[in-house]
């Protein structure tokens, strides 16, 4: 199910790309702009996507006192945190690896191949830069499901992912946007596992 | 060794000010089944999540198989088996999916018993948790922490929501586990008659401490409730010590006292009561003395 959404989202993007290319001021610029355009998009997508998720589990979890009745077995709070955790992890990484995967094959097909598979890394660096924009929407979304209400559970992750995908517009997708936010993926986590380890478990 | 299976010591805890427990200090030894009683609202479930490390405590600390609440590895919970009130077990789960969670999750699981108790019960694996009766939750939510063979069984309010063939089940099961060699069983219930019949020790909680602390027959030795008749009219008041309740009407007075004894007897003889004689007391007569 997820190869197919990641594939369309691709195709997606790149027909969007495309599109733009097609504009004289960005045809100036090559058709790595195009690829850095809808990567940039499908980033904040998976970036909502990955929030969404953080903050549905903690809202469910706070709900459905899945925790608490975890806690009540053979289970640390610790290692329920640090297997949320490691399965967000796998999943966004599974997630990009058929992302770049997509990337490769499709652009393959297209004459600016050496643009985007260059030396240079653009993809890695666009692959590195995601992860850690998809790992700080998780954290965050995270620390966003605990709250009583459901309006910040429910639009937190939107206003984060727009947050996010702000500062990769800025800063583009280099090895100083990564390090950003993979200490902004770290604080999340990290408050996040603070919380979790020392909240009443209702 | 220290053979206190549940320890507490000057155990603190306020909810938004307001002081739930107040200095509670409590001990359960290995192989006791002990009776926490307290009306509602006086704090038997909050000492019970502390005692499991869901809620911190304000002040005081607590201790279980030797292991501060908030410290216990995955392995000494594994030989803990809680059976919450209200049963919250995951309601998205078919009973199924939940048992076999539990077992991958457990130090031990006895699968037969597990099935003993399921075909006991007459629980359908395939059905969602969501949509089981209130008293089919409880009953899976024993099977499950009873399966694990814990050394420790902590039931909070367990056999709210059971019928009586259910109620009667339980109670067996839980001497069944109590007859196995050093298991614990800390548990809170409104009701008394099954407290008297399987707990050895009680505890009543009020006002957030530990009125009473002590094994059932000792509870009923020290409590007395006594009718005196006497020639003319009962004295209105009476100087004596530890005195529960004292109803006078007419020639008779009813006395609620604590730790009767020949001093006190003597006491009571000053007034010249025509007689005197004692008024037989439930555990549940008890708590609404207490």
């Amino acid at each position: 199910m997820l190869l197919p959404l990641v594939l369309a989202l691709v195709v997606i993007a790149l027909v969007i790309s495309s599109e733009t290319f097609a504009r004289s001021n960005y045809r100036q610029l090559g058709v790595s702009s195009g690829v850095v355009l809808s990567f940039w998009g499908i980033s904040g997508f998976l970036s909502l996507y990955f929030a969404g998720i953080g903050s549905y589990q903690s809202y469910t979890d706070r709900n459905a006192k899945v925790s608490t009745f975890l806690c009540t077995l053979a289970t640390t709070r610790h290692q329920i945190f640090a297997a949320k955790t490691i399965a967000a992890v796998v999943y966004i990484l599974i997630v990009l690896i058929l992302l770049a995967g997509a990337y490769v094959i499709l652009l393959m097909i297209l004459p600016s191949r050496p643009v985007l598979l260059n030396p240079s890394g653009l993809l890695g660096r666009m692959i590195f830069t995601a992860f850690w924009a998809h790992l700080a929407g998780y954290g965050l979304g995270l620390l966003l499901g605990w709250n009583q209400g459901r309006i910040i559970p429910t639009f937190g992750p939107l206003l984060l992912s727009i947050v996010i995908l702000c500062m990769i517009l800025i800063k583009g997708f280099s090895l100083s946007a990564g390090v950003v936010l993979m200490l902004a993926a770290a604080a999340a986590l990290g408050r996040a596992w603070q919380k979790f380890s020392t909240m009443p478990l209702q | 060794m220290n053979d206190m299976v549940v320890k507490i010591e000057d155990l603190y805890k306020y909810f938004d000010g307001r002081c739930v427990l107040n200095g509670v200090n409590l001990s359960v030894p290995r192989g006791c089944i002990y009776g926490l009683l307290g009306r509602n609202g006086t704090g038997k479930t909050t000492i019970i999540r502390i005692l499991l490390g869901l809620e911190p405590a304000t002040r005081g600390a607590t201790e279980l198989l030797g292991a501060e609440s908030n410290r216990l590895t995955a392995r000494q919970r594994g030989k803990i088996g809680y059976v919450a009130e209200g049963h919250h077990l995951i309601q998205n789960y078919k009973v199924g999916k939940l048992a076999q969670l539990c077992k991958n999750l457990a130090n031990q699981w006895d699968q037969k018993f597990f099935d003993h108790l399921m075909s006991t019960f007459r629980l359908p694996m395939d059905r969602k948790i969501k949509k089981l009766s209130a008293g089919m939750r409880a009953q899976l939510n024993l099977a499950l922490a009873m399966a694990i063979n814990p050394e420790l069984l902590i039931m909070d309010d367990p056999t709210l929501g059971l019928d009586t063939i259910a109620r009667r089940q339980f109670l067996e099961l839980a001497i069944d586990l109590i007859q196995k060699e050093g298991r614990t069983i800390l548990f809170c219930s409104h009701i008394l008659s099954d407290v008297e019949r399987i707990a050895d020790r009680i505890g009543i909680l009020r006002a957030g401490k530990i009125l009473v602390d002590c094994s059932l027959e000792e509870l009923k030795r020290r409590i007395k409730k006594l009718r005196f008749i006497f020639a003319d009219k009962a004295p209105s008041q009476l100087h004596l010590n530890e005195i529960i309740n004292q109803q006078s009407s007419g020639r008779e007075m009813i006395l609620t006292v604590a730790n009767w004894n020949q001093q006190k007897q003597a006491f009571m003889e000053t007034f010249g009561p025509a007689s005197c004689s004692e008024i037989a007391l439930s555990l549940e007569d008890i708590f609404i003395e207490c």
